[in-house]
Protein backbone atom coordinates (compact mmCIF):
# COMPACT_ATOMS: atom_id res chain seq x y z
CA UNK A 1 0.00 0.00 0.00
CA UNK A 2 1.62 3.51 -1.04
CA UNK A 3 -0.26 4.81 2.07
CA UNK A 4 0.66 3.80 5.86
CA UNK A 5 -2.12 2.29 7.90
CA UNK A 6 -1.89 5.42 10.25
CA UNK A 7 -2.22 8.01 7.28
CA UNK A 8 -5.40 5.75 5.56
CA UNK A 9 -6.44 5.92 9.21
CA UNK A 10 -5.88 9.90 9.97
CA UNK A 11 -7.40 10.47 6.25
CA UNK A 12 -10.45 8.63 6.80
CA UNK A 13 -11.03 10.16 10.59
CA UNK A 14 -10.40 13.83 8.80
CA UNK A 15 -12.47 13.54 6.11
CA UNK A 16 -15.41 11.87 8.72
CA UNK A 17 -15.02 15.29 10.58
CA UNK A 18 -14.87 17.67 7.82
CA UNK A 19 -18.09 16.21 6.15
CA UNK A 20 -19.86 16.17 10.05
CA UNK A 21 -18.57 19.64 10.78
CA UNK A 22 -19.72 21.14 7.45
CA UNK A 23 -22.82 19.50 8.15
CA UNK A 24 -22.78 18.39 4.65
CA UNK A 25 -23.96 14.07 5.72
CA UNK A 26 -26.14 13.11 8.43
CA UNK A 27 -25.49 9.67 10.14
CA UNK A 28 -28.00 7.20 9.82
CA UNK A 29 -26.38 4.39 11.74
CA UNK A 30 -23.91 4.68 14.61
CA UNK A 31 -21.06 6.90 14.15
CA UNK A 32 -18.47 4.10 14.62
CA UNK A 33 -19.61 1.78 11.57
CA UNK A 34 -19.52 4.97 8.82
CA UNK A 35 -16.15 5.62 10.12
CA UNK A 36 -15.45 1.69 9.51
CA UNK A 37 -16.70 2.21 5.73
CA UNK A 38 -14.96 5.06 5.18
CA UNK A 39 -11.68 3.22 6.05
CA UNK A 40 -12.71 0.08 4.46
CA UNK A 41 -13.54 2.04 1.10
CA UNK A 42 -10.36 4.40 0.95
CA UNK A 43 -8.42 0.98 1.40
CA UNK A 44 -10.63 -0.58 -1.50
CA UNK A 45 -9.97 2.64 -3.73
CA UNK A 46 -6.48 2.43 -2.93
CA UNK A 47 -6.01 -1.00 -4.08
CA UNK A 48 -7.37 -0.01 -7.68
CA UNK A 49 -5.40 2.55 -8.27
CA UNK A 50 -2.33 0.23 -7.41
CA UNK A 51 -4.11 -2.21 -9.88
CA UNK A 52 -4.06 0.38 -12.75
CA UNK A 53 -0.50 1.86 -11.63
CA UNK A 54 0.66 -2.11 -12.34
CA UNK A 55 -0.87 -2.07 -15.46
CA UNK A 56 0.23 1.30 -16.85
CA UNK A 57 3.77 0.38 -15.60
CA UNK A 58 3.95 -2.98 -17.27
CA UNK A 59 2.72 -1.49 -20.66
CA UNK A 60 5.19 1.22 -20.69
CA UNK A 61 8.08 -1.44 -20.11
CA UNK A 62 6.75 -3.53 -22.83
CA UNK A 63 8.04 -0.96 -25.49
CA UNK A 64 10.78 -1.33 -27.36
CA UNK A 65 12.06 1.98 -27.06
CA UNK A 66 13.09 2.37 -23.29
CA UNK A 67 11.68 5.15 -21.57
CA UNK A 68 13.11 6.36 -18.54
CA UNK A 69 10.64 6.87 -15.60
CA UNK A 70 10.06 10.26 -14.30
CA UNK A 71 11.28 11.47 -17.78
CA UNK A 72 8.35 13.95 -19.45
CA UNK A 73 7.74 11.89 -22.18
CA UNK A 74 7.09 8.93 -18.97
CA UNK A 75 4.72 11.13 -17.42
CA UNK A 76 2.67 12.28 -20.51
CA UNK A 77 2.58 8.59 -21.43
CA UNK A 78 1.68 6.93 -17.74
CA UNK A 79 -0.73 9.36 -17.40
CA UNK A 80 -2.37 8.83 -20.92
CA UNK A 81 -2.40 5.17 -20.28
CA UNK A 82 -3.49 5.93 -16.47
CA UNK A 83 -6.74 7.81 -17.92
CA UNK A 84 -7.11 4.92 -20.57
CA UNK A 85 -7.01 2.57 -17.70
CA UNK A 86 -9.73 4.62 -15.59
CA UNK A 87 -12.03 4.91 -18.51
CA UNK A 88 -11.99 1.14 -19.09
CA UNK A 89 -12.60 0.02 -15.39
CA UNK A 90 -14.87 3.14 -14.64
CA UNK A 91 -16.28 3.74 -17.91
CA UNK A 92 -15.38 7.49 -17.01
CA UNK B 1 1.86 13.20 -2.04
CA UNK B 2 2.32 9.72 -1.90
CA UNK B 3 -0.04 8.68 -4.32
CA UNK B 4 -1.02 10.51 -7.48
CA UNK B 5 -3.47 13.32 -7.32
CA UNK B 6 -5.88 11.71 -9.96
CA UNK B 7 -6.48 9.37 -7.89
CA UNK B 8 -8.34 11.35 -5.35
CA UNK B 9 -11.55 11.67 -7.39
CA UNK B 10 -11.91 7.92 -7.06
CA UNK B 11 -11.71 7.82 -3.50
CA UNK B 12 -13.97 10.60 -2.39
CA UNK B 13 -16.46 8.82 -4.67
CA UNK B 14 -15.58 5.31 -3.75
CA UNK B 15 -16.30 6.68 -0.23
CA UNK B 16 -19.39 8.35 -0.54
CA UNK B 17 -20.88 6.14 -3.15
CA UNK B 18 -20.44 3.11 -1.05
CA UNK B 19 -21.82 4.99 2.39
CA UNK B 20 -24.77 5.68 0.02
CA UNK B 21 -25.06 2.51 -1.26
CA UNK B 22 -25.52 0.87 2.32
CA UNK B 23 -27.67 3.48 3.53
CA UNK B 24 -25.28 4.93 6.35
CA UNK B 25 -25.58 8.58 5.63
CA UNK B 26 -27.97 10.80 4.28
CA UNK B 27 -26.63 13.99 1.83
CA UNK B 28 -27.61 17.59 2.94
CA UNK B 29 -26.49 19.40 -0.12
CA UNK B 30 -26.09 17.81 -3.32
CA UNK B 31 -23.87 14.69 -4.40
CA UNK B 32 -21.70 16.65 -6.62
CA UNK B 33 -21.30 19.55 -3.88
CA UNK B 34 -20.51 16.29 -1.44
CA UNK B 35 -17.73 14.73 -3.91
CA UNK B 36 -16.14 17.56 -4.33
CA UNK B 37 -15.92 18.51 -0.68
CA UNK B 38 -14.71 15.35 -0.30
CA UNK B 39 -12.08 15.45 -2.42
CA UNK B 40 -10.88 18.56 -1.26
CA UNK B 41 -11.05 16.97 2.90
CA UNK B 42 -8.76 13.92 1.56
CA UNK B 43 -6.53 16.28 -1.03
CA UNK B 44 -5.45 18.49 1.38
CA UNK B 45 -4.53 15.79 4.58
CA UNK B 46 -2.47 14.22 1.81
CA UNK B 47 -0.91 16.97 0.62
CA UNK B 48 0.54 17.50 4.56
CA UNK B 49 3.81 16.14 3.66
CA UNK B 50 4.30 18.34 0.20
CA UNK B 51 3.48 21.79 2.43
CA UNK B 52 5.96 20.97 5.22
CA UNK B 53 8.88 20.19 2.97
CA UNK B 54 8.33 23.15 0.99
CA UNK B 55 8.26 24.89 4.62
CA UNK B 56 11.16 23.13 5.41
CA UNK B 57 13.29 24.24 2.14
CA UNK B 58 12.41 27.62 2.76
CA UNK B 59 13.57 27.61 6.32
CA UNK B 60 16.88 26.22 5.62
CA UNK B 61 17.70 28.73 3.32
CA UNK B 62 19.04 30.92 5.75
CA UNK B 63 21.77 27.98 5.96
CA UNK B 64 22.45 28.35 2.14
CA UNK B 65 26.31 29.48 2.56
CA UNK B 66 26.77 27.08 5.32
CA UNK B 67 25.67 24.13 3.57
CA UNK B 68 27.41 25.49 0.12
CA UNK B 69 30.52 25.29 2.16
CA UNK B 70 29.99 21.79 3.24
CA UNK B 71 29.98 22.90 6.39
CA UNK B 72 26.44 21.42 6.93
CA UNK B 73 24.69 18.36 5.28
CA UNK B 74 21.69 19.15 3.31
CA UNK B 75 19.92 16.16 3.89
CA UNK B 76 20.31 15.45 6.97
CA UNK B 77 19.20 19.32 8.06
CA UNK B 78 16.31 18.41 6.37
CA UNK B 79 15.48 15.30 7.73
CA UNK B 80 16.13 16.85 11.35
CA UNK B 81 13.85 19.82 10.89
CA UNK B 82 11.32 18.51 8.84
CA UNK B 83 11.07 15.55 11.90
CA UNK B 84 11.30 18.46 14.56
CA UNK B 85 8.17 19.82 12.94
CA UNK B 86 6.41 16.89 12.52
CA UNK B 87 6.43 15.80 16.24
CA UNK B 88 6.13 19.65 17.16
CA UNK B 89 2.71 20.02 15.38
CA UNK B 90 1.87 15.77 15.98
CA UNK B 91 1.27 15.29 11.84
CA UNK B 92 0.88 12.22 10.41
CA UNK B 93 2.99 11.41 7.25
Amino acid sequence: MMLSEEKITHTSHVLFNGLINKGLIKLKVEEQEVRREIKRSFIQALKIGEAIDEVVRRKLQSFSKKIIEGSPEWNVLYNKFFEEEEKKRFGK
Amino acid sequence: MRIPKSWVPYIANRIIENLLKKDMIEMTVSKEQLLKEAENLILDELMVEDRLNEEVRELLKKYETEIERGKLDYRKLFEMTKQKLVKQRNLVL
